[in-house]
């Protein structure tokens, strides 16, 4: 299963805060992830298995995709 | 000269005297405000190595250009001093109503010199300065006191005043304005209590200086606030605030927790932004703010607690404590007390990993709330175990032994702010390249760490905490204003030259405030060499010991810790780009290149600088 994680107003922006997913190839993550409200993307930082990563990165099963805005701190 | 008063107020309160000091357009353009004007003060009137509660430190409270003429976000203002708990330069800012009525008053700055034999308040009204006896306040919490001034001044004053904390000396007290907003961290409320200061009350009721554009001005102001609630992630933020980073720290361990020992809580979801949102019953925040972050929620007693997540981190997860209500209760204590929530929360958990370890007498388990009020009641009061930890933790560890020194979690003797950087070392930089000692305020960079590779020792890190260095700690201190519109809601930082350009009429690029940036990086620096005596190395840079030898055990980064040599490499990065040397202390053509040939010379005396 991949597993997406959202914090955040993108997770508000995509309806969901955690979902999992069975996939059977290789998939890019936009394909995973749709926004329905406005998030940028040099507004989120994108990662899979805690690595950095963008959303046109392909994820295959067992991977653990992570999306959060980018903040700076209290 | 517009934009700028060109006149600050320097008050003695020994000899109970005030008179006006000038200053003319090149001072105020090279050093802008607030943090600027605070350093060349505190460098030009303050004689070296003074003891930094004794009557000749000097207090300062510095506007900017942009406060007063309704520009958003900036209802701020600068306090400084030598810092009594670093020993260094030290400031902090805070929202307050102070800095619009000091510039209507007919002032850019104060300077507080000498100390009064009683307790006593200043009252500043326009060109009238009085000294009034404060002695009915002298003991009262910060609240209680602000309620009695504004009854006995009116409402329509700024308030900055300080706490039993400020007067009982304690190395962390901070100021305080508006029932909620503090700064000040590394002391400033302790230099004001070794003053016998309570309170200082300005009332200004003339006319801002004049602007240059001040129709341009007003279009801008409108359009911002509006640009500023039209941003994508507007309305999340005014239902979290600065809360929503707590579940995005804990999601990238960093979330301090258990003294720094790890990045992740197990009950975090109890204290976290979500958990705030069901709690809450108040937003409040600073003037001319219209993203203001001040969540209040009921504390235990229920009592109105404004939270923010630097006191929930430092005050739950960082002492063991999963209970929201229970944080607002301590946090409610702190404020009323005026003593910094960060500075607190890292002296109780460093009590509580000593009692742990069996180095103080005290019984003080993890989490435990009623130990933790009872401390917080003997810092205040400087009682027993609490007249140790009213020193910060470094002079604590000093004075309690063991290991306590590798996990007295400060950097230049101010307390680390609440992020967890063992799997941060660009974070773990910012910190350790603060101005101030170890703060978020001038550098905040995890974003670029989880961005760039957390395991990365790279020159981008280096950079990218003197950008941010340049943009926090120097534009946003200095003109004076709120960062947080920036990164957290992405405005455009070309409207802060913009704005300083119509005020003053002083052409300003973002370019040439990155310039006084350095500048006032570089000056600040100068000053604690000067005030170590020249006794300055890159050791005073760097993090505690814990970060490096004690790998986190818990989520996803168990094992990790900052790598001695990479942090070496990327500091030394760092220093090169500043145009410091090896030791950290700038080099002789870099003071020159910032038109600081004087500081050069002055700072001659106690180092020799390299060329």
């Amino acid at each position: 299963m991949v597993k997406i994680k959202i914090l955040g107003y993108p997770a508000e922006a995509a309806g969901f805060k955690e979902k999992e997913l069975r996939i059977y190839q290789k998939v890019k993550i936009r394909d995973l992830v749709k926004f329905h409200k406005k998030v940028s993307e040099e507004r989120i930082i994108v990662l899979v298995n805690h690595n950095p990563a963008t959303l046109d990165t392909e994820v295959s099963d067992d991977d653990f995709i992570l999306i959060l805005p980018v903040v700076g701190g209290g | 000269m517009k934009g700028w008063t060109g006149k600050i107020l320097r008050v003695d309160l020994t000899k109970k005297k005030y008179t006006t000091q000038t200053f003319d357009e090149s001072f105020a353009k090279k050093y802008i405000g607030g943090r600027g004007f605070a350093i060349k003060l505190l460098w030009d009137l303050l004689e070296p190595r003074t003891d930094p509660l004794s009557p000749q430190n000097k207090l300062i409270f510095a506007s900017g250009p942009l406060n007063g003429p309704v520009v958003p976000n900036a209802g701020k203002m600068v306090v400084a001093a030598k810092s009594p708990l670093t020993g260094g330069y030290g400031d902090g800012n805070l929202g307050t109503w102070a800095t619009v009525y000091l510039r209507r008053a007919g002032y850019d700055a104060i300077v507080i010199e000498g100390a009064a034999e009683k307790p006593t308040y200043i009252y500043i009204e326009n060109e009238k300065v009085e000294f009034r006896d404060a002695s009915h306040l002298w003991g009262l919490g910060t609240y209680e006191t602000e309620k009695k001034l504004l009854d006995e001044v009116g409402r329509n004053s700024g308030t900055l005043l300080i706490g039993p904390a400020g007067e009982n000396l304690v190395k962390y007290a901070v100021v305080r304005s508006m029932e909620g907003r503090a700064g000040g961290r590394p002391g400033m409320g302790a230099v004001m209590g070794s003053k016998k200061l309570k309170a200082i009350i300005i009332k200004g009721t003339n006319e801002l200086p004049p602007v240059a554009e001040p129709d341009k001005i007003k279009e801008m102001t409108q359009k911002l606030y509006e640009e500023i609630q039209k941003t994508e992630n507007y309305d999340f933020w005014m239902r979290q605030g600065t809360m929503a980073i707590h579940a995005w720290c804990q999601e990238n361990s960093v979330l301090p927790t258990y003294n720094f020992r790890e990045g992740v809580f197990d009950e975090a979801d109890k204290i976290n932004g979500e958990a705030m949102e069901k709690l809450r019953v108040k937003i409040r925040g600073c003037p001319l703010c219209n993203m203001q972050c001040g969540h209040t929620v009921l504390e235990v007693d229920g009592k109105e607690s404004e939270l923010d997540y630097e006191n929930v981190g430092m005050l739950g997860s960082n002492i063991g404590l999963g209970d929201l209500v229970k944080i607002a209760t301590l946090n409610r204590m702190a404020d009323d007390y005026g003593i910094d929530t960060i500075s607190l929360g890292s002296s109780i958990a460093f009590a509580m990993e000593a009692s742990e370890k069996g180095l103080i007498d005290e019984k003080i388990e993890w989490g435990d709330f009623d130990k933790a009020k009872e401390l917080i009641t003997k810092i205040v009061h400087r009682e027993g175990i609490g007249n140790i930890l009213a020193e910060g933790t470094k002079k604590a560890a000093e004075k309690i032994g063991g290991d306590s020194k590798d996990w007295a979690m400060q950097i230049k003797g101010l307390e680390i702010s609440a992020y967890d950087c063992h799997y941060a070392p660009g974070m773990a930089l910012a910190y350790g390249t603060s101005p101030i000692g170890a703060h978020h305020k001038d550098a905040w960079i995890i974003t670029w760490d989880v961005k760039t590779g957390r395991d990365k020792y790279i020159q981008i890190k280096a950079e990218k905490v003197i950008e941010f260095q340049r943009i926090r700690g120097g534009l946003f201190e200095s003109v004076v204003a709120c960062r947080l519109p920036w990164i957290e809601l992405g405005i455009d930082l070309e409207w802060y030259p913009k704005f300083l350009t119509a005020v003053t009429g002083v052409p300003f690029t973002l370019e040439d405030i990155y310039t006084a940036a350095d500048r006032i990086y570089a000056h600040i620096r100068a000053f604690w060499v000067r005030e170590f005596n020249g006794n300055w190395d890159r050791h005073m840079d760097r993090p505690p010991a814990r970060w490096f030898k004690d790998p986190l055990t818990k989520g996803p980064f168990a094992g990790k810790h900052l790598d001695p040599d990479g942090y070496e490499k990327l500091l030394s990065m760092y220093y090169e780009l500043r145009g410091w040397d090896e030791r950290g202390i700038p080099k002789e053509s870099t003071f020159e290149k910032l038109g600081l040939k004087d500081i050069a010379e002055g700072l001659k005396k106690y180092t020799k600088l390299t060329p």
